[in-house]
């Protein structure tokens, strides 16, 4: 049986890490923005952003650490992430 | 503020009217290109890529050279930083000597200037820093800007490094034009060249453009890339001297003088060379520059 304490403290968990991916999404470049999807595939990196190869890598590992340390110790990490590339598509297609 | 509600523009051009370029970097750039040397400081260019960078060693067809930024805050650890007194830009210069690659000569556009960097000792960098040099500094984490600038300048070497301006062809262009009894009329006809073009072409002394291959693919009944895979490869110490920066500098003014890009003045140039030799020298390698120097002497001076 499902409290009702625990469905308002599972409700307002995904809110915050809701709101908290919003506020990263909003400081990611554009360019951040279109390759936070793709960040497990490197070998796209260069073609999605339109730049050589160094580049690319830099802009790859760059976008990983800030995700990194906008996520750590964060007991909903995943599910940021998942909310942060859901943004990511959305805008990328919109 | 005033100064805030000025044009960006004009506030632009204000700012460039304060700069006074070096008397010795303007002598050098406006100067005709001359042969590249170790210590000097070049623009390279090609396409839309545009690096300066220093040479460290120089040979027939390349060059060893280091990318220069005139901007030191992001230097990684190994780059040497160049104080004013040790170069003729009198500025602060960042030499990236960890990015030290060969070249190809033909990317050299302009000379900029020297930098004393005595660069045929060994332990010349050690020198450098006795002398006044600085290091950079090693990147912090992923997220040092030193990251960014170092990879930007590893494309860009990467990209003028492919640079490649003359043909590599097997030569068998006049023999499959024979074969297929295409002769200077049917030529002219087919790919509306001058009679002097198609005559060389069909002597194999001149390469077609992909555009010619793809007419001539339906008359010959092969593909595009074999054509051009058949056309004739100038001679390489030709194609040496041709890509030397005085020469570089020659063809612009052709390509200019034509409208034409700078690619297609290169080839056109090199392949009349070419023929102009063939005729006169028969099978001894002829004195290239000499046929050069008369060949612009006609096109730049007519």
């Amino acid at each position: 049986m499902t409290t009702g304490f625990a469905d308002v403290a599972g409700g307002e968990r995904t809110e915050d890490t809701a709101l908290r991916a919003h506020l990263f999404f909003d400081g990611l470049t554009m360019a951040e923005r279109r390759l936070l999807p793709f960040l497990a595939e490197p070998q796209r990196w260069s073609v999605l952003l339109d730049v050589g190869p160094s580049v690319a890598r830099v802009a790859g590992q760059s976008l990983i650490e800030k995700v990194r340390l906008a996520t750590v110790d964060d007991a909903d990490r995943d599910e940021m992430v998942m909310e942060l590339v859901r943004l990511c598509v959305r805008a990328d297609g919109s | 503020m005033a100064q805030d509600r000025e044009p960006g523009l004009a506030r632009l051009l204000r700012a460039v009217s304060t700069v006074r370029v070096p008397d010795a970097v303007r002598a050098a750039f406006e100067a005709e290109p001359g042969e590249p040397a170790p210590g000097q400081l070049w623009r390279t260019r090609w396409d839309e890529t545009v690096e300066l960078v220093v040479l460290l060693a120089v040979s027939d067809e390349n060059v060893l050279a280091a990318p220069i930024l005139l901007d030191d805050r992001c230097a990684d650890e190994d780059t040497i930083i160049l104080p004013p007194a040790q170069n003729s830009l009198t500025t602060t210069i960042a030499m990236w000597a960890g990015l030290a690659r060969q070249l190809p000569m033909c990317i050299l556009d302009r000379q900029l200037g020297v930098a004393d960097i005595g660069v045929a000792d060994s332990g010349w960098i050690e020198r450098l820093v006795e002398a006044g040099a600085t290091r950079g500094r090693r990147a912090a984490g992923p997220l040092d800007p030193t990251n960014e600038v170092q990879a930007r300048l590893t494309d860009a070497l990467d990209y003028l490094a492919s640079a490649v301006w003359a043909p590599s062809g097997s030569g068998e262009l006049g023999r499959l034009l024979a074969e297929a009894s295409l002769g200077p009329p049917r030529l002219i006809e087919l790919l509306d060249v001058s009679p002097p073009t198609a005559l060389a072409l069909r002597r194999g002394q001149a390469a077609v453009t992909p555009d010619q291959a793809a007419k001539l693919a339906l008359a010959l009944r092969l593909p595009d890339r074999v054509i051009l895979e058949a056309n004739p490869a100038p001679s390489r110490r030709l194609v040496q001297r041709m890509s030397r920066p005085r020469r570089r500098a020659q063809v612009n003014r052709l390509a200019a003088r034509r409208g034409v890009e700078e690619r297609s003045a290169w080839l056109a140039a090199t392949y009349s060379v070419n023929a102009m030799a063939a005729r006169q020298t028969g099978t001894q390698e002829p004195a290239w520059d000499e046929r050069i120097d008369q060949y612009f002497q006609v096109t730049l001076e007519s």
